[in-house]
């Protein structure tokens, strides 16, 4: 029985083998790319604001490029599991994923063991949207305007409170920043995402929410919550009326989350990744596609692939500095 | 109530179209085959399908959606019922007595209890939405952190009733569940706990790995040390696919009940489903003339909890469509999807789009008949394939198993995970522990420690924030006093176990 | 069966002791926010009181601890069957991140059927063909599960 049992075994190992040389990858020239679908990793559950995102854009993939874009999601460690498996993946160009705030720029804060360089083992290819973070109080609060807010702030230091989505999540560190800028002194009362924060902040539980645009839209909307003032430079499109930071006097307090496609580091032939980038500006250029990120909260804002790393790294030592300031740090 | 009839109308006008209830028949469907095997739960699911729904009005794909949801509901009781495996967080109630029952040859009524308890509890909640959603949404609000760790307090120390053994047994079950559920990042102060440098337990332990390993692999292991041949769970006959008048007559209280409790406590986040399964049984096993024989089948035990949840899960849907706040991983998807469609739910959508409100609150109903409709006669299958020899039924098992503990975040690691789990529960059998304290523990873990945490941030470290509010004292009492109470009696029964043997002569 | 308890209850006071060292050098922070060590520190000496508890009533209870459940004695047998399932799901799982779903629920099948459950090869390989092909065309293609590449690109 025994030798029954090698021999089979050789058998399969053999077809093995030789099933393995025959699809081994081939050198694919720039001008054919892509000959195969690629693989966009996502890393978080589905549902969120990136993976909305992200489906949009490969939904276009098959019109554009020949060959359509699967979504494949793998959540886990903020972000930072799935990205890890980008910047480990073959760079042929099949293997792409997201980037954003708080897999590129923060991630290496939180965790000096982050199993990958943001800066040295990935390609940054095309930067997709920006959006801002929205300061909101209740309705019914008698703090509604911001200057309102920095005054009895300022008086009373220490009493308010105000909520984020998580321990050094891009709400947590905007919410640092407006105090470092303000020179305030607000507590941060970390929630596990944003739904719970939001209820607190609507049942009165908590003084005020740094958020997403997209996730208290509706509330908004509804008049439920009052938005104070946006965090990033410019206004945001779907709320006109609400000043920005800036204009109010804290431009220190200016911070702009972000999402972007990334590859693994050495992405050749090198023009696979300027086609991609193209293709991501053509996509973004699209009336409709742009209607619907507006609605998300975000603002389509293509960067090609050295804008973008310039804009990733500056990223990167902004919140590295708010980091230290503030003492958010890994342990 | 006026106001009421016309909204159903409406309602019913638009889930009843051709177009939505086909596609809330084909969402029921597939959430019934997806529920039933195991690991590739409504979330896995939706995500798969989310984008087929591009091609559809928001409303005929959110009620598909949604159909979807609560099938796969319905199809993690099958399989706590007939393998052992928990589909879904709240089915881990059912896999008490339910396997139980399936074991004794009664999987049938088990089945059909199921199903005829979550249909009823289901036109309940229907109702119980239309009329008091809003209202129910505001006493949401008022749940702060001081209300959710008193609660879940409340929830922890229930949780150790559900141990058959030994109380200090239980009781440990419970602790070592709340260590398990502190690795991983702490919510309040964001540092890596017991994460050995891996990077997959910066999350925390996986809850589907667990228990498709506790339950699951670990009864696998157990039943796969004798080698057999045919199957091994007794046979009935046909005519017993269907709960007798005597299981009806035991059922109807335990799912009345279980759809009030279900109802009331689905509404709040994170945990509504577990928590309405878990009040239920508790309930039942407190309030049953034979509380000792819980746990060997009591079809009480199964009606309750499967009411609660169901309940619960319509329950849940309260935040999502009165204020637009998804309360747990599958709703935010929905949301999602809500999004894609270019509808966001929120506190205006009763008011601004009413037929999708309407209707998708009908269409549970709708859904809850179908899911009905669909499943008696499945049960006939359900049924058959235990009957499957034991030898080919359990490495299938096994490759659900491994199946769904993959597609759950596409990961190899959580496979090898939830086969450690195994391992655990079949050892943990071996030495007289049971599993179902220490998992419910670990859900509700987090939620208390976090809800503590926030508690005393905004409290600025005044601890009698717990006292001065009347929900959050009147949980911590009663939790009280079930542990005094519990403490108490197991000591007595202690105490006069030792005097019976003295006597007897050692 | 005085044993079972006793070596549980000694296995559950090493590992209690064992977080609560760990725990106890994580910061406690202060009562207005509870730093990362306080849950796990005291849930730690929770569990080693409770651990103590069932030592002591294995003692005490002595030879008449009678469990109802059907936990029986572990003969070699029987230890072999399950510590070789255990090893082929484990054979199963890294087969289907390097050799891909459909051929490691094959080899999975087979070692099953053939090896613990003594099928004749020719059932064996039949059982593992069909299954493996049923539940690549349910999982893999009509599910849409995104399972790993294995060697052949399947």
């Amino acid at each position: 029985m025994f030798k029954k049992l090698c021999r089979i075994e050789l058998i399969l190992l053999v077809l093995c083998v030789l099933f393995a040389g025959l699809s081994a990858p081939k050198q694919v020239e720039a001008a054919d790319f892509p000959t195969n679908p690629i693989q966009l990793i996502v890393p978080y559950a589905p549902g969120g604001v990136t993976d909305i995102v992200g489906r949009l854009i490969s939904e276009k993939s098959r019109e554009f490029l020949g060959q359509p874009m699967v979504v494949v999601n793998k959540p886990g460690a903020g972000g930072t599991l799935g990205t890890d498996f980008v910047a480990k993946s073959a760079p042929d160009g099949y293997s792409l994923g997201t980037i954003g705030t708080g897999t590129f720029a923060i991630a290496p804060i939180l965790n000096p063991n982050l199993p990958y360089d943001p800066v040295k083992a990935l390609t940054l290819i095309s930067r997709l949207t920006i959006f801002s973070l929205v300061i909101m109080v209740r309705a019914d609060s008698p703090l509604n305007t911001l200057e309102k807010l920095v005054d009895y702030a300022k008086k009373n230091p220490g009493k308010l409170n105000y909520g984020s989505a998580g321990v050094g999540t891009a709400l947590h560190f905007g919410g640092e920043l407006f105090n470092r800028a303000a020179g305030i002194r607000m507590v941060h009362v970390p929630f596990k995402g944003t739904p719970p924060a939001l209820m607190a902040l609507l049942g009165g539980h908590i003084d005020l929410f740094f958020s997403n645009y997209i996730d208290a839209v509706e509330q908004v909307k509804a008049g439920k919550v009052i938005p104070l003032a946006v965090t990033t430079p410019e206004r945001v499109i779907a709320i006109p009326h609400v000043p920005t930071v800036a204009e109010k006097g804290y431009p220190d307090a200016v911070i702009t989350s972000w999402i972007g496609i990334t590859g693994p580091a050495g992405i050749t032939p090198l023009p696979i990744v300027d086609k991609l980038s193209a293709f991501i500006r053509k996509v973004l250029s699209i009336p409709d596609i742009q209607k619907k990120m507006i609605t998300l909260g975000v603002t389509p804002a293509h960067l090609g692939p050295k804008e973008f790393e310039k804009f990733a790294k500056d990223q990167l030592e902004q919140f590295r500095d708010l980091a230290r300031t503030a003492n958010i740090k890994a342990e | 109530m006026d106001n009421l009839i016309n909204n159903l109308y409406l309602g019913f006008s638009v889930s009843l179209s051709l177009t939505n209830a086909f596609y809330c028949f084909i969402g029921v469907l597939i959430g019934t085959l997806i529920g039933v095997l195991p690991g590739i739960g409504p979330t896995a699911t939706i995500a798969i399908l989310l984008p087929m729904t591009f091609y559809l009005s928001p409303v005929t794909g959110i009620i598909m959606l949604a159909g979807i949801f609560y099938g796969a509901q319905y199809g993690g009781s099958t399989t706590s019922i007939l393998v052992n495996i928990p589909g879904e967080v709240s089915s881990v109630i059912t896999t008490l007595d339910g396997y139980q029952m399936a074991q004794q040859g009664r999987a049938g009524p088990a089945l059909g209890i199921a199903a005829f308890g979550s249909f009823i509890a289901g036109t309940l909640a229907t109702f119980g939405l239309g009329i008091v959603a809003p209202f129910l949404a505001g006493i949401a609000l008022k749940f702060g952190p001081p209300e959710y760790a008193t609660l879940m307090f409340l929830a922890l120390i229930t949780a150790t009733f559900l141990g058959q053994k030994s109380m200090p047994k239980s009781l440990a079950m419970v602790v070592l569940g709340l260590i398990l559920s502190t690795i991983g990042r702490d919510t309040i102060t964001g540092f890596p706990r017991f994460t050995l440098g891996i990077l997959q337990f910066e999350d925390g332990l996986g809850f589907i790995p667990l228990i498709m390993g506790l339950f699951g692999i670990s009864e696998v292991l157990s039943n796969v040390e004798e080698k057999v041949r045919g199957q091994i769970f007794a046979t009935s006959k046909i005519a017993r696919l269907l709960p007798s008048l005597k299981d009806w007559r035991r059922s109807i209280g335990p799912i009345l009940r279980g759809s009030g409790l279900g109802f009331f406590l689905g509404i709040l986040p994170g945990g509504g489903g577990l928590i309405s399964s878990l009040a239920s049984y508790i309930m039942e096993k407190k309030i049953s003339r034979t509380p000792e024989n819980f746990g060997t089948g009591m079809i009480e035990g199964v009606a309750g909890p499967e009411a609660a949840n169901n309940a619960g899960a319509q329950g849940s849907f309260i935040p999502l469509l009165c204020l637009g706040i998804p309360c747990n991983a599958t709703m935010a998807i929905l949301i999602g999807a809500f999004i894609i469609h270019g509808v966001q739910p929120g506190p205006l959508t009763m008011t601004q789009n009413p037929e999708l409100f309407w209707g998708v609150i009908t269409s549970m109903y709708t859904g809850n008949v179908l899911l009905l409709i669909l499943n008696l006669p499945l049960i006939g299958i359900w049924v058959k394939i235990l009957k499957v020899p034991y030898s080919i039924l359990y490495p299938l098992i096994l490759l659900f198993c491994v199946v769904g503990a993959y597609s759950l975040n596409n990961s190899i690691f959580e496979v090898y995970l939830t086969v450690f789990f195994g391992v655990l529960g079949y050892i943990m059998r071996k030495i007289d522990y049971e599993p179902a304290p220490m998992v419910l523990a670990f859900v509700l873990g987090p939620l208390f420690e976090d809800a503590l945490g926030q508690a005393l941030l905004i409290s600025r470290g005044d601890y009698r924030v717990f006292l001065n509010r009347p929900l959050s004292l009147g949980f911590l009492v009663a939790g009280l006093a079930l542990l005094a109470m519990s403490v108490i009696s197991n000591l007595q029964k202690f105490r006069s176990n030792r005097m019976k043997k003295v006597e007897e002569g050692d | 069966m005085k044993s079972k308890g006793l070596i549980s209850a000694i296995v559950l006071l090493s590992f209690s002791i064992g977080i609560c060292y760990q725990a106890s050098r994580y910061p406690f922070g202060t009562v207005s926010k509870i730093g990362p060590g306080f849950f796990p520190f005291y849930l730690s000496i929770a569990l080693a009181a409770l651990s103590f508890i069932i030592l002591i009533r294995a003692i005490l209870r002595g030879a008449e601890e009678v469990s109802p459940s059907a936990t029986g004695s572990i003969t070699k047998e029987k230890a072999l069957r399950v510590i070789l399932v255990l090893i082929f799901s484990l054979l199963y799982t890294w087969a289907m991140g390097r050799l891909g779903f459909p051929i490691a629920t094959f080899l999975f099948i087979v070692g099953v059927f053939k090896f613990v459950e003594s099928y004749s090869w020719f059932l064996s390989i039949l059982g593992a063909v069909s299954i493996s092909l049923s539940s690549y065309l349910l999982f893999g293609v009509w599910l849409q599960c995104q399972f790993p590449k294995g060697w052949l690109g399947i």
